[in-house]
C-alpha cells in the first residue's frame, strides 16, 4: 500500500471506510502516512457525501492540528451518524466515568425529541426537563461540502452537527466564548471576515480558540443572552444555521475555508443546568445532530 | 490497420505489443480520449503506454474483454453507496493475484482511467483491511509502524472506539 499515491489509498478507503469506519479507523493506527491520510477532511468528506446522497447527511472532518484531538469522540461521531443513516431514532452512547450522549434526530421535532432521548438516557424525568438547543457557534468547519450540497440540489433544513461537551472548564471564560458567537452577529461577523479582522486578544493563549477566531466569525459581537443564562436563554432554531450558510454562499465566500456551526445547547433539570458547550467540529448535517460528553457540571455552580 | 479497423496496437512499457480491439480500448477513458484525439495513421504504431508493463497490461485487457458489454459506470461517484461486499465470482478470480500485481492493476487502471476495474481492485484491497486490527493490517500489507510511542498511544486513543466496536461485533 505504501507504493500507491495518496490519491488511490484514498480511493480505497473510501471504498472502506463507507462500509466499515471501524477498519477505517484501525488503518489510522497503522503508520503515521495512513493515520494522516485517514483523517484528511476531504476523504471523510468523500465518505459521507457518498452517504449524503441516500441519507441526508453531510460530511464531517477531524478537529484541526491544535484542536482538542483528545477530545476527539470518533465512536460517538460515527454512532451519531449511523443512527442517522440507518433511520433509527437516536443512539445513545454513555461511557464512564463521563457520559456521551449522541442525539441524531429529524430537525423538525429536534427539542421535544432530544429532551426525550436524554430523558431516556440519563433517566431524567422528561417533564422536568428542559433540552433547548440553540444558539450558534461558528468557528471550525467545512463550508466547501455544503455548497456543493446546495448546488446538488440537496436543499437541508439546518447544518447543525456538533460534538459537545456538557460542563464548563472555567466556566465564565467559556460563557465568554459562547457570547461571541451568535446568530445575530452574523451580518457582521461576515463582514468582519472579508475584512480581514484579526482574532481578539483573548483567544491567544488557546490554539483551538485561535484557530477559531481565525474563522470568519471571529468579529461575533457578544449576543444578549448570556446576560439571563441560564434562565431565559434565547433559542436560536437550528434553521438559522442553515440561513447563515445560504447567506455566506450567497455573498460568494464560498471559498472559506472554513467554518464551524455548532450548537449551543442548555439542558435543564430542576435547579440544575447543564449546558452543552460547543466545542466542536464537526460540520453541516441536514438534520440535527447534537453530541454531548457530560461531565456533570452545573452551570449554576460554576457561575458561583 | 487495413484489414483490421477495430483493432489498436498497446504497447507495454517493457516493449511488448499487443493488438485490442477498439471496442475494448475504448473502456479505457485515457485510451479512449487519445483514439478519439489522434488521427487513425498516428496510431498505425501503436498507442505506447509507459506506465504498463505487459504482464499488467494483459491483465487489463482480460478484464476489459470481460466486462466490454458493461453500462458505463456513473459519472458521479459519490452519488451512489458503495459496497465492498458486490464482487462477481469472476472479478474475484480475477483479483486472486499477488499484491503487488493487485496495487499494479490499480496503479494502471488509473492511469487508464478504468473506472470498474479501478473500483473493483480497490474493494479488493479494502476487503483485505476489513475487519483486521492495526497489527494485522500491517503485516497484511508489510507496512512500517512508524509511530513514536507517544503518537501511536495519541492515535490508539483517537480510534479506541474501533476496537471495541470490534471486539463486541458491532
Amino acid at each position: 500500500m505504501e507504493s500507491l499515491p495518496t490519491e488511490l489509498v484514498h480511493h480505497i478507503l473510501v471504498q472502506l471506510g463507507v462500509s466499515s469506519p471501524a477498519s477505517l479507523a484501525a488503518v489510522a493506527c497503522t503508520c503515521t502516512r495512513l493515520a494522516s491520510i485517514a483523517r484528511d477532511p476531504f476523504l471523510l468528506r468523500r465518505i459521507y457525501r457518498i452517504r449524503l446522497a441516500h441519507t441526508a447527511i453531510a460530511p464531517i472532518h477531524a478537529p484541526p492540528e491544535g484542536g482538542r484531538v483528545a477530545d476527539t469522540d470518533w465512536r460517538g461521531m460515527i454512532m451519531a451518524l449511523d443512527s442517522f443513516l440507518t433511520r433509527r431514532p437516536v443512539e445513545i452512547v454513555i461511557s464512564a466515568p463521563s457520559t456521551t450522549v449522541v442525539v441524531v434526530l429529524p430537525l423538525s421535532a429536534a427539542i421535544a425529541d432530544a429532551r426525550e432521548v436524554v430523558a431516556e438516557a440519563l433517566g431524567w424525568p422528561a417533564e422536568e426537563m428542559r433540552l433547548e438547543l440553540g444558539g450558534m457557534v461558528l468557528g471550525w468547519g467545512l463550508l466547501h461540502p455544503t455548497a456543493s450540497l446546495w448546488r446538488a440540489g440537496v436543499v437541508p433544513d439546518a447544518v447543525v452537527m456538533a460534538k459537545m461537551r456538557l460542563g464548563f472548564g472555567n466556566s465564565r471564560d467559556e460563557l465568554a466564548t459562547a457570547q461571541l458567537y451568535s446568530v445575530e452577529s452574523l451580518p457582521a461577523a461576515m463582514r468582519g471576515f472579508r475584512d480581514g479582522m484579526a482574532p481578539l486578544p483573548w483567544a491567544a493563549d488557546d490554539p483551538w480558540r485561535l484557530h477559531m477566531l481565525q474563522a470568519p466569525m471571529a468579529a461575533l459581537a457578544p449576543i444578549k443572552f448570556a446576560l439571563n443564562f441560564p434562565r431565559k436563554h434565547a433559542v436560536f432554531q437550528f434553521s438559522l444555521a442553515m440561513e447563515v450558510v445560504v447567506e455566506l454562499l450567497a455573498a460568494g465566500i464560498e471559498s472559506v475555508p472554513w467554518i464551524f456551526t455548532a450548537l449551543w445547547s442548555v439542558v435543564s433539570l430542576g435547579d440544575t443546568t447543564y449546558v452543552v458547550d460547543g466545542h466542536g467540529y464537526f460540520v453541516a448535517a441536514t438534520g440535527t445532530f447534537a453530541s454531548a460528553t457530560c461531565s456533570g457540571l452545573t452551570l449554576t455552580t460554576s457561575l458561583g | 490497420m487495413s484489414g483490421d479497423h477495430d483493432m489498436v496496437k498497446l504497447i507495454s512499457s517493457d516493449g511488448h505489443t499487443i493488438e485490442v480491439p477498439e471496442d475494448i480500448v475504448r473502456k479505457s477513458q485515457t485510451l479512449q480520449n487519445t483514439l478519439d484525439d489522434l488521427a487513425k495513421d498516428q496510431l498505425e504504431n501503436g498507442i505506447p503506454l509507459a506506465n504498463v508493463t505487459h504482464a499488467i497490461l494483459t491483465k487489463v485487457v482480460e478484464w476489459c474483454t470481460h466486462h466490454k458489454d458493461d453500462p458505463p459506470p456513473p459519472e458521479d461517484d459519490d452519488a451512489r453507496t458503495r459496497r465492498t461486499d458486490d464482487i462477481t465470482p469472476w472479478d474475484a478470480d480475477f483479483c486472486k493475484v499477488e499484491q503487488t500485481v493487485l496495487f499494479e492493476l490499480i496503479l494502471a487502471a488509473n492511469y487508464l482511467d478504468i473506472k470498474g476495474l479501478l473500483d473493483l481492485c480497490c474493494k479488493t484491497v479494502a476487503n483485505m483491511i476489513k475487519g483486521k486490527s492495526p497489527e494485522q493490517i500491517r503485516q497484511t500489507f508489510n507496512i512500517k509502524n512508524d509511530f513514536t510511542p507517544e503518537e501511536e498511544e495519541q492515535v490508539r486513543k483517537e480510534n479506541e472506539w474501533c476496537e471495541e466496536a470490534g471486539s463486541t461485533g458491532k
